[in-house]
């Protein structure tokens, strides 16, 4: 058996040795930085987890807010919190929890930390996209995607061994260090590293949204050139529907927190470029849940979705849009 | 839990240590670690359907029992329909239900009566086809006075739940594997160190053949509509070697671990890629289900016995419940149906037992002949698995006409050329490498063992090398017969 087990040993030298370069950098060099506490995420090459960036944010300075955007990165990008705290008035402290891909589970596992941290919830934007929000009830995965353990409930190992399993099986090791190495950009290393971030301003800015603006602003003409913005069909199309029994309840507890904190929201349907209009059993379920006077659906063909001038690219609609949609809402509530 | 997955990386070591340096003074024990390693093994999976291989256990367990005190004719027969009736019960809900609704309302719909019936969500429990057969072997054996029932509950539900084949095989016959779970294991050396061998073969052929396949053979398949003739005959190639590598790749890795806990497990795969004719590749794929159907289906039904009329029922029948048995798709059928229309000149002609040795035994290369009976049955090979991956009938009738069109003289068009080249040099280096251990039970048995140690294990680092490199990037595709 010692001779067996010599042998094994002998035979696995090379998955040891690779398991020990691959896990001894991913614990000595942090490349995601999720292992250590950081004041600044900036200065990295690496694409953020906004996710786990906002929660550690939120943690840091849960005393400080008392109104939050929550969405996918479109509600980040589209959402400006200074225009919203301008509408809410002095006291409204507003903190954009939004999240890539953000699913109704991400959205459910927040308001319950916001509820377990006792910050004060007076206000809540919550942002729906009628393509991802419902379609995802689970944790969701990948370094980018996934939820701080905080959020999602789900063990601390099991979200550093998400980001362990990305790192080293899709690759992403072999580039990382080679650029550590020799700080060269590859062509190779595309879709993996994010040269643009190192460039970024000291203060963390959600989702790189300046950057985009600033390009836009810059020669308008030549971005829209440059970016391809695919037809849409010129009938009505609706989305599909994707509400289930789990995310109706994701949704009832939301509504019980916000119940609880007696807190004033709005829900808001993105106008997503799809020009798809959301499906009618999500907005009824929607709508019964969170009553028809608090959601403001913005899907479908429309002013807003007509105009590709108000996107960045098929994806993401531009900051000016969120205030609209803040203007338009506030104001006819002021109307009434 | 997948074979190759950081999971099982921990998992085995762990089992091993636990097998032979703790529970090795005493069987039971073993038997018990088998037991409890196999549940967490598959309720890694969903351990809910943990709860059906439970009750297969039981009631195989209790209807053996009474078979062995019961001589009634009679009731002895009710004791063997129950077990069938269970097992093949769980099989129809599970795997057929929701086939079998679709097509009664579509048969009524043609008549044109409007049935109103939903499906159900069923979700497929993993290997549900090979344990339920494993243990159907066991109740027709102990029914026919084949084999001795067992007293031992533990060791039988070793045997149901041996996790090295529990998801997807070899399907063993019980009175090959049960025994060994009452006999004493001693370790051996010789066959702990074979068995990482072929553990390290079955890996390239998942990770570096199947899986590189897999990435093109998806993309073609999934996009058909949009590809040239020769393109989706390259896609029906890259499935050929996706299946084999994926299938035989895991059997290899199954055989292989049970080796290093002492047991002997029925080879599964036999080079059937250097086939001369039909009749030989059925005899060199998936052996296990291939036997399991002559001896409990074909030979019950008179096999090649009987006249004409009866060779060619009882070769549909087998051909066509073996496709079945793939899963609930017409696709599944029309393979089965084609492979029977293939193998039935070659059996009415008595013919099909032509080639019973490996090709070119002895020598370095085929003969003409031989290249020429290879090159045809791996063509009608490949045109074959054309129905099995397709979508539907459909799908597969509309990719085969484009194959046949003047597309297919055309150079193969689709993304990432360079990386489907990388993998058909892969296809080479393994069809090489398979053709040099033809005459073995797994490829590398042989390889380099005469060498000395220092090349032995060059080969081993760059084969390990390989399969780190081909997992980098891939995202861990499922074993293509955990669905059946």
């Amino acid at each position: 058996m010692t001779k067996f087990i010599k042998e094994a040993i002998l035979f696995a030298i090379p998955i040891l040795l690779f398991f020990a370069i691959t896990v001894g950098t991913f614990f000595l060099f942090d490349p995601f930085k999720i292992l250590n506490e950081y004041e600044v995420f900036n200065n990295s090459i690496v694409s953020y987890n906004e996710d786990y960036i906002a929660t550690e944010r939120f943690l840091k300075n849960k005393t400080q807010y008392n109104s939050f955007i929550l969405g996918s990165s479109r509600a980040g990008c589209g959402f400006r919190v200074s225009d919203w705290e301008k509408k809410l008035g002095n006291t409204a402290q507003v903190f954009s929890f939004a999240a890539s891909n953000e699913s109704i589970f991400g959205i459910w596992g927040k308001v319950r930390l916001l509820d377990e941290e006792n910050a004060p919830i007076d206000h809540v934007l919550l942002v729906i996209d009628t393509d991802i929000t419902m379609k995802r009830t689970v944790n969701s995965n990948g370094h980018i995607f996934i939820k701080h353990p905080r959020v999602s409930g789900e063990s601390e190992t099991a979200f550093i061994s998400e980001y362990l399993k990305d790192y080293i099986f899709t690759g992403f090791f072999v580039r990382y260090l080679d650029y550590k190495m020799f700080e060269e950009e590859r062509s190779y290393m595309k879709g993996f590293l994010n040269f643009a971030h190192k460039s970024l301003e000291e203060q963390y800015i959600p989702f790189n949204i300046n950057q985009r603006e600033a390009r836009i602003l810059d020669d308008e003409a030549a971005y829209y050139q440059e970016n391809t913005f695919y037809d849409r069909p010129a009938e009505a199309v609706s989305a599909k529907s994707f509400i289930n029994s789990k995310s109706i309840g994701f949704m009832k507890d939301i509504k019980a927190i916000f119940d609880k904190h007696q807190t004033n929201y709005k829900i808001v349907i993105s106008p997503l470029y799809d020009q798809k209009k959301i499906h009618e059993l999500d907005l009824k379920a929607i709508q019964e849940i969170f009553a028809k006077e608090n959601v403001f659906d913005y899907s479908g063909k429309n002013a807003i979705t007509d105009d590709k001038h108000n996107y960045y690219e098929t994806s993401h609609y531009r900051i000016g849009i969120g205030q609209q949609i803040i203007n338009r809402i506030y104001d006819d509530l002021s109307k009434e | 839990m997948l074979f190759h997955s950081i999971d099982f990386a921990i998992f085995l070591p762990i089992v091993f240590i636990l097998y032979w340096f703790v529970t090795n003074k005493n069987l039971n024990l073993q038997n018990l670690l088998i037991v409890a390693a196999s549940y967490v093994f598959y309720g890694w999976w969903d351990w809910r359907f943990l709860s059906l291989i439970v009750f297969s256990t039981v009631v195989d367990f209790s209807i053996g029992r009474r078979l062995a005190i019961e001589d009634g004719e009679r009731r002895r027969k009710v004791l063997l329909w129950t077990s069938v009736a269970v097992n093949l019960g769980f099989l129809g809900v599970f795997k057929y239900y929701n086939f079998f609704l679709e097509n009664f309302i579509a048969a009524f719909a043609l008549l044109g009566t409007e049935i109103e019936a939903s499906s159900l969500n069923i979700i497929l429990p993993v290997g549900i086809s090979f344990y339920t057969f494993q243990t159907l072997s066991y109740t027709i054996d102990v029914y026919k006075r084949k084999l001795e029932p067992t007293k031992d509950i533990v060791a039988f539900a070793a045997f149901v739940s041996f996790f090295p084949q529990l998801v997807a095989g070899p399907i063993e016959r019980a009175t090959n594997l049960l025994p060994q779970f009452a006999k004493e294991r001693k370790f051996d050396y010789a066959e702990a160190i074979e068995g990482l061998r072929q553990i390290l073969w079955g890996l390239v052929k998942k990770v570096v053949i199947a899986d590189g396949c897999a990435e093109y053979a998806n993309m073609i398949f999934n996009n058909s509509a949009d590809y040239s003739g020769s393109t989706l005959l390259l896609g029906a190639v890259f499935f050929t070697f996706q299946i084999y590598g994926d299938f035989s790749g895991y059997s290899d890795i199954a055989i292989g671990t049970s080796r290093l806990f002492g047991f002997k497990l029925m080879q599964n795969f036999a080079f059937p890629y250097f086939s001369r004719d039909i009749a030989e590749f059925w005899r060199r794929w998936h052996i296990s289900l291939s036997t399991w159907f002559r001896d409990y289906l074909y030979i019950p039904l008179g096999g090649s016995r009987g006249g004409t009329s009866m060779k060619i029922r009882n070769t549909f029948i087998i051909f066509i419940i073996s496709g079945f048995w793939h899963g609930a798709n017409w696709t599944f059928i029309a393979w089965g149906a084609l492979n029977a229309i293939y193998f039935l000149p070659l059996l009415l002609s008595n013919n099909n037992r032509n080639n019973i040795e490996i090709v070119a035994k002895g020598s370095y290369f085929p003969t003409l002949g031989e290249l020429m009976g290879m090159l045809t049955t791996f063509v009608l090979t490949v045109f074959a698995w054309i129905f099995f991956r397709a979508e539907n009938i459909s799908h597969a009738l509309s990719y085969i006409s484009t194959i046949l069109s003047d597309s297919l003289f055309t150079f193969p068009r689709f993304s990432n050329m360079v990386g489907a080249l990388e993998t058909l040099i892969f296809i080479a280096f393994f069809l090489l490498v398979e053709w040099c251990g033809r005459d073995q039970p797994f490829a590398i048995a042989k390889l380099f063992l005469g060498k000395k140690k220092a090349w032995r294990y060059t080969a081993y680092y760059v084969l390990i090398i390989l399969i780190i490199y081909r997992s980098l990037g891939n995202s861990n595709q499922d074993f293509i017969y955990f669905q059946f």
